[in-house]
């Protein structure tokens, strides 16, 4: 191991290492967002049995026009709480007068997010931020060696 | 060699082939009085990069894959690439800023910086202003914009991160290679003796 540190240089070997890391994190960073998007879709679908009942109370176009801004609001409470992808869940009601209404929202855990929270550190984004540091760290490198290389300057 | 096949370095008449009588007899007369000629001093002067100015010349035109050997070279080869000629100018007054790397990763700290700080602005904007979601954008470009503003929100931040602890390490670097200006002799140093003989 020592020939190829000798032959390929410190700071090369770095550069190289962050490069990988700062390729392999963006791309983990890319499927995570994928993810992410994919179980706020499946958060917001309902099933044949929602569906049905929906159609029966005369709401089925109505939901559709909902569910792509819930979709939305559930990738951003996730991205801002860090916690789980939260779950939608809706009640159908009759009220006295027999007028059918209909209650949809988003749940965390059994409670309704009150508040956005705010950025939180994924371990997605590490890979790619330790992939930066080390380019940036060789770039360093190579300054100090420059400086030996050319001491008046 | 020389027309007769001499070396210029030695003086003919102790080499193989040389004639007396070939000789300029002024030129012999003179080479007699000085029995032993001076060697001639070799015409090669080896030692350029010892002279100051052309290493200051050298590192003000750096060859275009010198950063490569920065970057790839190995490990140890600046340790002792020059010795002698920083023991025999020890205290030239050096400016970090004159290092390409340095003011690249100043560049590159402020451009991370900003950067960071706008890509969280735009992914604020488009996930809670609804910009992803705009009129007239097809589902796939409303797709790319959701991926795009997740990837900004969880990246950002630690892209203007990456960015100050740059321009902290350029920081650092410079301090670390700072060196006070060395005044001229016979200015404060003088003076102040003087005073206190004036006292």
């Amino acid at each position: 191991m020592v020939v190829p540190l000798r032959r390929w240089g410190l700071a090369g070997l770095t550069a190289a290492l962050g490069a990988l890391l700062l390729v392999g994190g963006l791309a983990v960073a890319v499927g995570d967002a994928l993810l992410r998007s994919d179980a706020a879709t499946a958060a917001v679908t309902l099933s044949a049995e929602e569906r049905r009942q929906l159609d029966e109370a005369g709401m089925s176009d109505s939901i559709e026009v909902d569910a792509g801004f819930f979709r939305r609001m559930m990738i951003v409470q996730n991205l801002s709480s860090g916690g789980p992808m939260p779950e939608s869940a809706y009640e159908i009601y009759e009220d006295e007068d027999g007028v059918v209404s209909m209650s949809w929202g988003w749940f965390q855990e059994g409670i309704s997010p009150g508040s956005w929270g705010g950025w939180q550190l994924k371990p997605v984004g590490i890979l790619s931020f330790a992939g930066l540091a080390l380019i940036l760290a060789s770039v360093f490198v190579a300054a100090a060696r420059w400086e030996s290389r050319h001491p008046l300057s | 060699m020389d027309r007769a096949g001499f070396d210029p370095r030695y003086s003919p008449e102790f080499q193989r082939g040389f004639d007396p009588a070939s000789q300029d007899p002024a030129a012999d007369a003179d080479s007699r009085v000085r029995p032993v000629p001076e060697p001639i001093t070799p015409v090669p002067q080896p030692i350029v990069r010892r002279v100051p100015p052309v290493e200051g010349r050298a590192a003000a035109e750096p060859s275009p894959t010198a950063w490569a050997d920065d970057m790839f070279g190995p490990v140890d080869a600046t340790a002792g690439e020059h010795p002698s000629e920083e023991s025999e100018h020890p205290a030239a007054p050096a400016s970090p800023w004159r290092n390409p790397y340095l003011i690249a990763l100043t560049i590159v700290g402020v451009a991370l910086v900003a950067g960071g700080i706008g890509a969280f602005r735009w992914s604020v904007r488009q996930v809670f202003g609804g910009a992803a979601y705009g009129s007239g954008a097809t589902q796939a470009e409303m797709e790319e914009n959701i991926l795009a503003a997740q990837l900004a929100w969880g990246l950002s931040p630690l892209l203007a991160m990456a960015g100050l602890l740059t321009l902290l390490g350029v920081f650092f670097f410079a301090a670390w290679r700072w060196r006070p200006q060395r005044r001229p002799l016979g200015d404060g140093a003088d003076l102040a003796p003087s005073v206190n003989q004036a006292d």
